[in-house]
């Protein structure tokens, strides 16, 4: 669909439309819907985002494997009992909000893949805790998902977002980047701004491994969600003050795809390097593969 | 100028699917669902056969449950997948997993022998990363689809006009065929045909093909609901 930010952006401006617009009209073009049922089809995913962002602070949920779960439990524990976060309140809850999913997502409950399963806590944390924080209707939000998706078609066309590609920056650096641009666009930023945001998101981000242990998508896919969000909110206020990448967005975007493709294939999703390399990785490898017999 | 990949929004933010992996898990049910159609029947007893990465890490990311719901044709957004193994016990259905080499396949490969009241089956398929699933083996027989489309699978014996005897059976009931292969198979004795369309074929259509008399096997197989 979109080939890059910079025609994205274009559109925008030249018809004076949002960002939310342009992607939505070209979905009911492509898939022969009204406005109401793409954003209707929206809403069902926004539906158990709302879900999975809380299942995890409610009670501790732990992973199909047994080797992680709990910690959004934890965090969302600490921060009740009216623990001052450095983080500040809004991304400390979000932080919470994209553990919550993730370990829902390995204990094998309901998610949205946004891109991927194992990138899926970044998105819907950040705009969820914006809506809490900043008082969004779910019209508002849906727009922003499909920002995002705009984004990620970008994405998945000028590189990829698989893991076993691209290692964990095509992963959860384009679900930060994907949060950051469409949080811009929610919090009243210009189409421009928002492609900044996906680049600055993506450069902090860019070289980032695939080396999860066991093979599993637990260790380190759920504590990088919460640092996904952190980048992405490093990003909105950058880029809403005005600051831009100095490499332009979609140049961002290739950069990732270029160091992708020359990442060795031990640190891109097979469980070989990195920290499925290390003693405690391999020792909770042979537990898994013992259990599996 | 760079090709344009035609995806929706809803590839990128999508599918709702049960964790904890596109691959390892959506991908499974997929694949359990595709079985079950071949079959065409409840299954009484499912021989699973693991191969290279789904062998070694089944029980961590769930694919063993999920293959099981994907048999019982749950959705890949079924909360019941975690519980798949009693739903299975409660429907009558006995499974064993092995770990087998497949030869030179994908890592995410299964092989699935089934029996049910009356029928037989074996699939062969992968899953290949985001959800989506190649069928590599129906009855033996190599075919090639990933469910996308309704898929309509056709065996039988090779003599000239096969192609347009069952066309024809698409022409009548108004079916457009996305893709179609056809393949001669052990010294041409035998044609394997696979057609993708955009809407399944009614019954009626189906009955009238394997009426066709050099028909040996038919099986449609719905497009997967993602």
């Amino acid at each position: 669909m979109f080939e890059s930010l910079q025609v994205l952006v274009l559109e925008a401006e030249e018809k004076k439309k949002s960002l939310a617009e342009i992607v939505i009209e070209t979905e009911t073009v492509a898939s022969n819907l009204s406005m109401e049922d793409v954003r209707l089809e929206m809403k069902k995913r926004l539906q158990i985002m709302k879900e999975s962002t809380q299942q995890g602070l409610e009670r501790p949920v732990k992973s199909v494997s047994g080797i992680s779960g709990g910690s959004a439990f934890t965090f969302w524990r600490w921060l009740e009992d009216g623990n001052k976060p450095v983080s500040g309140s809004i991304l400390s809850r979000a932080m919470a909000r994209a553990l919550s999913v993730n370990e829902v997502n390995a204990g094998m409950g309901c998610i949205v893949a946004t891109p991927t399963a194992g990138s899926a806590g970044i998105l819907p944390a950040t705009l969820l805790t914006l809506q809490e924080s900043h008082h969004f209707s779910d019209d508002e939000i849906i727009d922003a998902l499909f920002v995002a998706s705009g984004i990620g078609m970008v994405v998945v066309n000028r590189a990829n977002v698989s893991g076993a590609m691209g290692g964990c920056q095509a992963e959860t650096g384009s679900a930060a980047a994907m949060a950051a641009g469409a949080s811009v666009a929610l919090l009243g930023g210009t189409p421009r701004q928002s492609a900044h945001a996906v680049g600055i998101t993506l450069k902090n981000m860019l070289g980032l491994v695939c080396d999860p242990v066991a093979g599993l998508v637990e260790v380190p896919c759920v504590k990088r969600n919460a640092a996904g969000v952190a980048q992405c909110f490093v990003a909105i206020d950058l880029a809403l003050a005005g600051v831009e990448s100095i490499i332009p967005p979609d140049e961002v975007i290739d950069a990732m795809a270029n160091i992708g493709k020359v990442m060795d294939k031990n640190l891109k999703e097979t469980g070989m390097g990195g920290l499925a390399a290390t003693p405690t990785g391999k020792r909770l490898a042979a537990k898994v593969w013992q259990d599996s017999k | 100028m760079r090709k344009v990949k035609e995806i929706s929004a809803f590839d990128i933010i999508g599918p709702i699917m049960i964790g904890p992996s596109s691959s390892h898990t959506a991908g499974a049910v997929f694949l359990g669902k595709v079985a079950r159609a071949v079959l065409g029947q409840m299954p009484t007893k499912v021989e699973i056969n693991l191969h290279g990465s789904f062998a070694k890490t089944a029980k961590g990311h769930g694919t063993d449950k999920a293959l099981i719901a994907g048999l019982l044709n749950l959705s890949a957004h079924d909360e019941r997948i975690k519980s798949s193994f009693d739903l299975a016990k409660e429907e009558g259905l006995d499974y064993q997993f092995n770990s087998v080499d497949l030869g030179d396949v994908h890592p995410n490969s299964v092989q699935f022998l089934l029996w049910g009241e009356d029928k037989e089956a074996q699939v062969v398929g992968a899953s290949v990363g985001g959800g989506a699933i190649k069928v590599n083996r129906v009855q033996g027989r190599k075919v090639n689809f990933n469910g996308d489309h309704a898929t309509l699978l056709i065996f039988g014996r090779n003599q000239s006009g096969t192609t347009n005897d069952v066309t024809g059976a698409f022409v009548e009931n108004k079916i457009n065929i996305a893709y179609l292969r056809v393949e001669r198979l052990r010294r041409q004795k035998e044609v394997v045909m696979v057609f993708e369309t955009d809407e399944p074929i009614p019954l009626r259509g189906i009955k009238a093909i394997r009426a066709l008399p050099w028909v040996e096997w038919v099986c449609q197989i719905d497009k997967i609901e993602r």
